[in-house]
């Protein structure tokens, strides 16, 4: 008779399985992380840039030049570029954050070599034209208006003010009025300034072929697009607002978006790894305080989450919900009371069990496969940390203490330190 | 190329299973063959607020989630109009773990009237973020009923209305299990670092008692042939306008889909597309614009989409699609651009196989329209295709009668007198 009630045997997932990185240089300095692995003939390239949000000195400058790259070249039009990226089924992908803003390519192995010429030129020889300029802003400042009417993004963008104080880097929303100040030559200016050789950082995963170093060399390790610019990643002092609470209004809302914010530590910090593991248990995953007290058991939502980011020189412990509008003071109040269960109320082994093995499942998730291996290397780009990082995060998941658990909520968890910023009717 | 070996239990249950030693990890897909299309038009959105019951607990087991997160899985689920899927990650020892859970609730459900009062909550507030509280999400819920008039394709997965999820009883959720959850009704996937001759095994021994079930037989209504175009036209509080126009289709399964997908591809998939090329950067009609295929398990909607340019009458940017569907009708495809969009479909099932997870869903899919071997004669049946195929798809479809159309107006562009 088969035990249905009896849990299987199983064991807790242990020892990850990480492929491993080469550290490669071009002739012209460029640093190459690549990890090689997978069993398709494929690969993925990232050309990463010190030109990011903090780099530039007005809003939309630099995410505008990253986007712009592939909309022509000196010797190719935009239509030319997307013609033969399409022909050879290779992908472009491109963002923009705050301290870097990257190219990523998508390719077939076999058609590599036919591809890199192009990213060359997206690179290096960009036009940059008055035309492709006009075109994009257009449709990037009707996706800011579209953007604007959901509640989410409106809460989102509040809270970085709120957080950082609008003078800095980080806080420094786009307006929409930032749309008619840009112009075609803060996009050139920029390029020049910050698309440079000394700026570059290439991640290549998957199976790219045995020639890679040649190949790299040969497009982009020559001397012929380097610059003086330094590599700066400094920001200002953060200067948060003094006022708690803030209300973004929107007419004719259904829910309201709640966002709980606070300042809080980077990556480089001692207490990040075990920060990591509270985050989970109180509201980072399907099973955290937050889900079962919010959604699980009164139906306030569809779904709530805490996270915590890391940028270089700051980060953001947060909370985030869509609730009904007549709801979201219970809603706020029980996301308190569950930072104050945490800082007076011991965890229980069970739970904290299950948190340690799920991030453990989750780890090896993330570090599954050349190309999540290459994203978690991207992740750590800027914070002076090797792949040690993720050994060492996992040691501190496997230590982690009920009692750890509560000095941590008592240290990050408290009241007074948090932001509740709100977007609704 | 996928390698799969595939098992069938005595109570109908079909197993495939693909080995993947790349992963430490391993994946169960679990698809049963029901969607929003097997309800009653006055109790939609029923199949998805279900997938929602699913974890509420089984038989032997009171929560479904934390075993599972245990054992260091994670897991999601999503419904379609076609059909309800399950899925799970592990690490591939403790793959007996997923079993366990879920042979438990395709064996039965605990079902609570506590469960079912949160879940709807949880499901209204759902439609309320993803339908009615964001701009222009309310367009399935317009466009559907407008295209379809009998078929139950006409409302989305979501639901046709708020209140139908208010209404739902606990009788009827037990007779929406018994009527089409069953080994018999679904197809199990797994793939990852496994051993297939050993998981056929455990799997007899987890779902081999559960027992087939009389599931309800499909007889969907028949959706009458369209004879005359349709329209709606709505004001919102928007910031721009958007058209969509749709047009009826094959299903997934007939031998013209692969054209017809080849051709929406001629037309939008890429920047260096037709339309996106030439009604975006050529003559700034629209901001953007798409055309994409619904690949239905029934006959479904070849869909163009596009954001208005703020300095554009909608109608004058309408006249410019149609433009482009009477060259598709007119003029065959040439070589180069018909080898482009094949290469792009070779490109993206070679990046489809990257992933375990991916691989076992695709499977089941398969599967379920006829069987998972075909997943490997995709790039076949696509290369197959030629011009003069596609040009008869465009005639076929791209006709005025075949038309369904929404503008989608903004108040505020109005009241500019653009």
């Amino acid at each position: 008779m088969l035990e249905r009630k009896e849990v299987p045997a199983f064991a807790l997932p242990s020892g990850l399985n990480i492929l491993a990185q080469k550290h490669l240089k071009l002739k012209n300095g460029i640093t190459v992380h690549f990890v090689q692995g997978g069993t398709q003939e494929v690969a993925k390239l990232d050309f990463v840039f010190a030109a990011g949000v903090i780099q530039s000195t007005k809003a939309l400058v630099a995410s505008v030049t990253n986007t712009l790259l592939q909309e022509g070249t000196e010797s190719m039009s935009a239509f030319e570029i997307s013609e033969k990226i399409d022909f050879f089924g290779a992908y472009l992908g491109q963002s923009t954050n705050y301290h870097h803003a990257q190219i990523t390519l998508y390719s077939l192995s076999k058609y590599l070599k036919d591809v890199l010429p192009i990213i060359e030129d997206i690179i290096k020889k960009p036009s940059l034209s008055q035309n492709e300029f006009d075109l994009h802003l257009a449709k990037k400042k009707q996706d800011y208006m579209v953007d604007s009417e959901k509640v989410k993004m409106l809460a989102y963008r509040r809270s970085q003010e709120v957080l950082f104080g609008t003078d800095h880097p980080y806080g420094r929303v786009a307006k929409l009025h930032h749309f008619d100040e840009i112009k075609l030559a803060d996009i050139k200016a920029f390029h020049k300034k910050q698309y440079a050789s000394n700026l570059c950082t290439i991640i290549v995963s998957g199976q790219p072929g045995d020639d890679l170093l040649e190949v790299l060399n040969k497009y982009f390790g020559g001397d012929d697009w380097q610059n003086d610019t330094p590599d700066d990643h400094d920001v200002p002092e953060i200067n948060p607002l003094k006022e708690s609470f803030h209300l973004e209004n929107k007419e004719n809302a259904m829910q309201s978006a709640i966002k709980v914010v606070r300042p809080c530590i980077t990556k480089n910090n001692p207490d990040y790894f075990s920060l990591l593991v509270l985050n989970t248990l109180f509201g980072g995953y399907f099973g955290s305080r937050l889900m079962n007290n919010l959604r699980e058991e009164k139906g306030l939502t569809y779904g709530i989450s805490s996270y915590l980011v890391s940028f270089l020189k700051a980060g953001i412990f947060g909370i985030s919900t869509e609730v009904v509008s007549d709801k979201r003071e219970l809603a706020v109040n029980e996301i308190f009371n569950e930072m104050n269960k945490l800082r007076n109320e011991t965890v229980e082994e069970e739970e904290l069990t299950r948190v340690k093995n799920f991030m453990l499942g989750d780890l090896m998730r993330n570090l599954d496969g050349p190309f999540a291996i290459s994203d978690a290397y991207r992740g750590l780009l800027g914070f002076d940390r090797d792949i040690s990082y993720y050994t060492e995060l996992e040691q501190t998941i496997k230590d982690m203490t009920p009692a750890k658990i509560q000095s941590l909520a008592n240290k990050y968890l408290v009241k007074d330190d948090f932001y509740v910023v709100i977007a609704g009717k | 190329m996928i390698e799969i070996k595939k098992y069938k239990l005595d109570n109908g249950l079909r197993l495939i299973v693909h080995q993947d030693k790349t992963t430490p990890l391993a994946a169960i897909n679990v698809l049963y063959n029901v969607g929003a299309k097997d309800e009653n038009e006055n109790k939609t959105g029923f199949a998805h607020l279900f997938e929602h019951l699913m974890f509420g607990g089984s038989k032997h087991i009171p929560s479904y989630d934390a075993p599972l997160q245990n054992a260091g899985g994670d897991n999601n689920a999503w419904t379609s109009n076609d059909l309800t899927n399950y899925y799970l990650t592990v690490p591939a020892s403790n793959l007996e773990t997923g079993l366990w859970l879920e042979s438990d609730r395709m064996l039965e459900l605990d079902f609570s009237q506590e469960s079912l009062d949160v879940q709807k909550k949880v499901v209204i507030e759902e439609f309320k973020q993803r339908y009615l509280n964001q701009p222009y999400g309310d367009i399935p819920l317009l466009l559907r009923p407008l295209a379809y008039k009998v078929h139950p394709y006409r409302w989305p997965t979501i639901g046709a209305d708020l209140k139908h999820i208010e209404d739902a009883t606990l009788d009827e959720v037990k007779s929406f299990f018994y009527s089409h959850y069953a080994p018999n009704n679904a197809v199990l996937s797994i793939a990852g670092n496994v051993e297939p001759d050993d998981v056929y095994e455990k799997v007899k021994k987890w779902f081999g008692n559960i027992p087939a079930r009389d599931t309800v037989k499909r007889n969907l209504p028949v959706e009458p042939k369209q004879t005359e175009m349709r329209e709606i036209t709505i004001e919102k509080d928007v910031p721009t306008d958007v058209l969509q126009m749709v047009f009826h289709m094959c299903s997934r399964t007939d031998k013209e889909y692969y054209a017809t997908d080849l051709l929406s591809d001629i037309l939008s998939s890429g920047t260096s597309a037709r339309i996106y090329q030439r009604l975006v950067k050529e003559q700034k009609l629209f901001t953007d614009v798409h055309a994409y295929i619904s690949g239905d398990t029934e006959n479904g909607l070849f869909t163009f989409a596009g954001n208005v340019s703020d300095n554009v009458n909608i109608y004058d940017a309408e006249k410019a699609i149609w433009k482009e569907i009477e060259e598709a009708k007119n003029t065959l495809v040439n070589a180069y651009e018909l080898q482009k969009v094949k290469n792009k479909i070779e490109s993206s099932m070679e990046f489809s196989e990257i992933n375990f997870l991916n691989k076992a869903m695709n499977l089941a899919q398969f599967e379920l329209l006829g069987k998972a071997e075909d997943v490997n004669n995709e790039v076949k049946r696509y290369s197959e295709v030629t011009a003069e195929q596609i040009q008869n798809c465009a005639r076929t479809i791209f006709t005025e009668s075949n038309c369904s159309k929404l503008y989608y107006l903004s108040e505020e562009k109005k009241e500019k007198g653009c």
